[in-house]
């Protein structure tokens, strides 16, 4: 046997130093063990007990805001320091714990009310300096502190706060996405500062913007243009979809030149917008182009046909049937379906065709019209 | 003669040994340093993502869920219920019975009211040979699509599914996986806001025995009551919260759980779908969508989202537990053999000279320096050659990592995902790590070895039966 005394040095890499290296650094990691037990077992119990506080808390401060509205329903007596002191929440409010809760649900309730209420609250805000608040948090160094500073200040509509434009290039993802919408939300015409981002959009930051300009009741779309002309793909995208949505039908649009352009989802969008606002204009030229687009391109262009195409199309419909993959097969067969008098009349000639394909194709849209 | 052996013996091993524990346990600890960051990142993110409304997005891409059913009959009802009470805007559900010996399709026919429809579709990926395609009759459940086909094994469903599937992504499920109704916003956030292509995204599998489950979701979730299943909830915490989120961070995920990830349908046809000759057919096909897009050169991401959205229910017998493992191993295996030009290959990047190395060496080499060491260890007190003292230092060392990464698994899990409320819940998953490697660890060992074995020596490519409980076991009515 091996004894302690007995390890041939020479030949075995653990000498006695190191196994007592290896028992020491085990020790270590095994009492490391012991603290991370300990740790997770009493921050358990800790955050169960703080959750059962903080839900206490909660209730009262949900009292208070209710009673605060319903006090100064009507009236248009100021909110002051000493109407607070009538409540008899105000010398709970020293404590840490009530300011913070009281902060969160004065957001949580500002979602849910309207006109007066919604000033009411937004009073009581100001009267206790959360608005300073708000402005420190929004120097904070931690990204996802600064995410939701914004998305309170757009919520409170507190337009005099702080200066965010800084927070535009910001290099997180979501910091730059909630100044976006917070400046979008505070901008009478948020087109010309969205044309000197730096950045490209992704497809979920169109979304949100889109989403924003579409809660505003924006009237005036004359600088759209700098979004349509726009060297970066995605501004395009963001535009020409504005475009669609808002049904802007007297915009001067390039079209052929948006028709033909290098990025995938500016043609895309481009053809949505002139199927939902365009013409039948473009019906031959799109057919032309339609060899070289992808699938999703070729689906939207199948799309514009049924809405503008005629008779003349059919054949086309049908060669598209013929000859591409089983997705636009479908496609294609569903607008013969629904484009005209006549491409129904083919379609249900399909139907009955000899070939076991086309009866297939046809047969697969009956079936599956839902 | 023989002590001298011996001697050279331990000479030899300690300089394979020892660098290959180094190497390990460097691995899990960048490992785990690395995810440790990414969930950090992870968790704060999520607070302000409003996902209700990003599902009412136009950009939205469509998703097929392909969930390939074998025997389902006892859960097939609920599972299908469970699939479509998903929140997705554009969900279609394709649960494909291959060919089942039990009823699985007539419930399925029965409940949901279905009918044989003409659906067009062409054979662009090899499967066998689909009898029918069924859909309800009923408006309520129109975006239920049911294939019955012949038998052909867990690839084979999944190819049929594609074939049917019209949408831009799929999503491989297993029928009886649970999955939280807002899954697919969350797991579609990295394709709408990635420039690259994003071919496949995965997520959290986590394990459901013993939890409530009720109308096909979950109540509440606790950890299991036995210690198998506990000790396999602690390996998937390990794998999915440690290792896969610090993969996924770096584009080197080789695995997404056959039981839930999202795939770029288009990208899957053109790599040729599932492989249906190898038992790892979801590792394969990640393996294989990484070289198309290298060797395409077209920049593209493998993404991974480090939270839960699926349960699943663990083997609660060791004999399925065996043969479950048996089948990993022989996956991970044939996987690793198929694509073995990717090793080392600059060409094939961060997969190429990082990911594919590690898993040979961690992953499959493992097992079989762990068993030759025990082997060697068995030996040596049976001839009484052991030295006790280096032999208890270096146990007690083993012991202690092992168990510091399971328990820093529990930390990370505790503090980024905290699913488990109850305190009892984490003392029994500290217990149950304290034991794993007195207790589980040699038959996880043993397991692979065997499915190595089967696999080089007896050829074995099949599933094997899984016997499934489903979630009745823990339905509360």
């Amino acid at each position: 046997m091996f004894e302690k005394s007995q390890l041939p040095p020479e030949r075995f890499l653990l000498d006695n130093k190191t196994l007592d290296l290896i028992y020491y650094v085990s020790f270590i990691v095994l009492v490391v063990n012991a603290l991370i037990i300990s740790y997770v077992l009493l921050k358990k119990l800790s955050d169960k007990f703080q959750r059962i506080r903080r839900d206490e808390v909660k209730e009262n401060v949900q009292e208070f805001l209710s009673d605060w509205i319903i006090r100064f329903e009507g009236s248009k007596e100021p909110k002051t320091l000493n109407a607070l002191q009538e409540f008899p929440i105000c010398n709970s409010l020293k404590k840490k714990i009530y300011q913070e809760v009281l902060y969160e649900e004065i957001f949580q309730f500002n979602q849910v009310l309207l006109g007066f209420e919604k000033q009411t609250l937004k009073d009581l805000y100001l009267l206790l300096s959360f608005d300073r608040l708000l402005t420190k948090k929004l120097k904070s160094r931690k990204w996802y502190v600064l995410v939701s500073s914004v998305n309170q200040l757009i919520s409170i509509e507190d337009h005099n706060t702080s200066d965010i434009s800084g927070l535009i290039n910001h290099p997180n993802q979501q910091v730059r996405l909630s100044a976006l919408k917070a400046k979008i939300a505070f901008s009478e015409n948020p087109f010309p500062f969205l044309a000197r981002l730096k950045y490209p959009l992704s497809e979920w930051e169109i979304f949100e913007v889109i989403k924003t300009i579409k809660l505003k009741d924006l009237k005036n779309f004359d600088d759209i243009h700098l979004l349509i002309n726009h060297d970066e793909p995605s501004l395009q995208v963001l535009g020409i979809n504005l475009a669609r949505i808002f049904q802007l039908l007297y915009l001067k649009i390039d079209v052929k030149k948006l028709l033909d352009h290098a990025d995938l989802k500016v043609r895309r969008s481009m053809i949505e917008f002139i199927t939902e606002c365009g013409n039948g204009d473009h019906v031959v030229y799109l057919k032309k182009i339609f060899e070289e687009q992808l699938e999703p391109q070729q689906k939207v262009i199948l799309n514009y046909i049924q809405e503008y195409g005629c008779d003349e199309d059919i054949p086309f419909l049908e060669y598209v049937i013929k000859n591409y993959n089983p997705a636009l097969k479908i496609w294609a067969i569903k607008v013969l379906y629904h484009m005209n008098q006549n491409s129904k009349i083919h379609f249900n000639y399909l139907l009955s065709s000899d070939s076991k394909d086309r009866r297939k194709i046809t047969q697969h849209l009956i079936d599956n019209q839902w | 003669m023989v002590s001298s052996l011996l001697h050279s013996l331990v000479y030899f091993l300690q300089y394979g040994v020892l660098p290959y524990c180094i190497f390990t346990l460097t691995g899990y600890a960048l490992m785990t340093i690395r995810s440790v960051k990414v969930l950090k990142k992870h968790k704060e993110a999520n607070i302000n993502i409003d996902y209700k409304t990003l599902n009412q997005s136009p950009f939205l891409p469509s998703i097929s869920i392909i969930a390939p059913a074998y025997n389902e009959g006892v859960t097939i009802v609920e599972n299908i219920r469970s699939l479509l009470s998903l929140g997705y805007n554009n969900l279609k559900i394709i649960v494909v019975n291959d060919g089942s010996k039990d009823d699985t399709l007539e419930k399925a026919i029965k409940f949901y009211n279905l009918e044989v429809a003409e659906y067009y579709f062409k054979y662009r990926l090899p499967c066998n040979n689909i009898r029918a395609v069924y859909k309800s009759r009923n408006k309520a459940f129109k975006n239920l699509i049911v294939v019955d086909k012949a038998n052909g094994g867990k690839a084979d469903a999944l190819n049929a599914g594609l074939n049917i599937s019209y949408s831009d992504y799929f999503a491989c499920v297993d029928v009886d996986c649970l999955i939280e109704p807002n899954a697919f916003e969350n797991m579609i956030l990295p394709v709408l806001n990635n420039p690259k292509e994003v071919v496949a995204v995965g997520g959290i599998v986590w394990l459901n025995n013993d939890s409530v489950i009720k109308h096909g979701h979950m109540i509440k979730l606790q950890v299991p009551g036995s210690f198998l299943p506990t000790v396999q909830l602690l390996e998937y915490f390990r794998a999915f919260l440690l290792g896969r989120t610090a993969w996924g961070s770096i584009n080197g995920l080789m695995l997404i759980s056959g039981a839930f990830g999202i795939f770029h349908r288009e990208y899957v046809i053109k790599v040729g779908g599932y492989n249906k000759k190898t038992v790892g057919e979801d590792m394969e096909l990640v393996m294989r969508l990484h070289k198309y897009m290298l060797s395409n050169k077209i920049p593209y991401q493998v993404a991974y989202v480090p939270h839960p959205f699926c349960w699943t229910e663990a083997p609660e017998s060791l004999k399925i537990l065996s043969r479950q493992r048996n089948r990993w191993a022989r996956g991970t295996a044939e996987c690793l053999l198929l694509h073995k030009d990717m090793l080392f290959n600059p060409k094939y990047g961060v997969i190429g000279m990082i990911s594919y190395p590690y898993w040979l060496i961690a992953e499959w080499m493992g097992p079989f320096i762990e068993g030759l060491g025990l082997l060697f260890t068995l030996i040596m007190i049976v001839m009484g050659m052991i030295n006790w003292h280096v032999f208890a230092i270096m146990s007690f060392f083993i012991f202690s990592i092992s168990v510091f990464f399971s328990i820093s698994a529990i930390l990370v899990q505790e503090i980024y995902i905290g699913k488990y409320s109850n305190p009892k819940d984490l003392m029994k998953m500290f217990l149950t790590a304290i034991a794993e490697p007195f207790i589980y660890h040699p038959m996880t060992v043993y397991w692979a070895i065997k499915g190595n074995y089967d696999l080089f020596f007896k050829k074995t490519h099949s599933w094997g039966e899984m016997t499934r409980t489903g979630f009745n076991k823990s339905v509360v009515k």
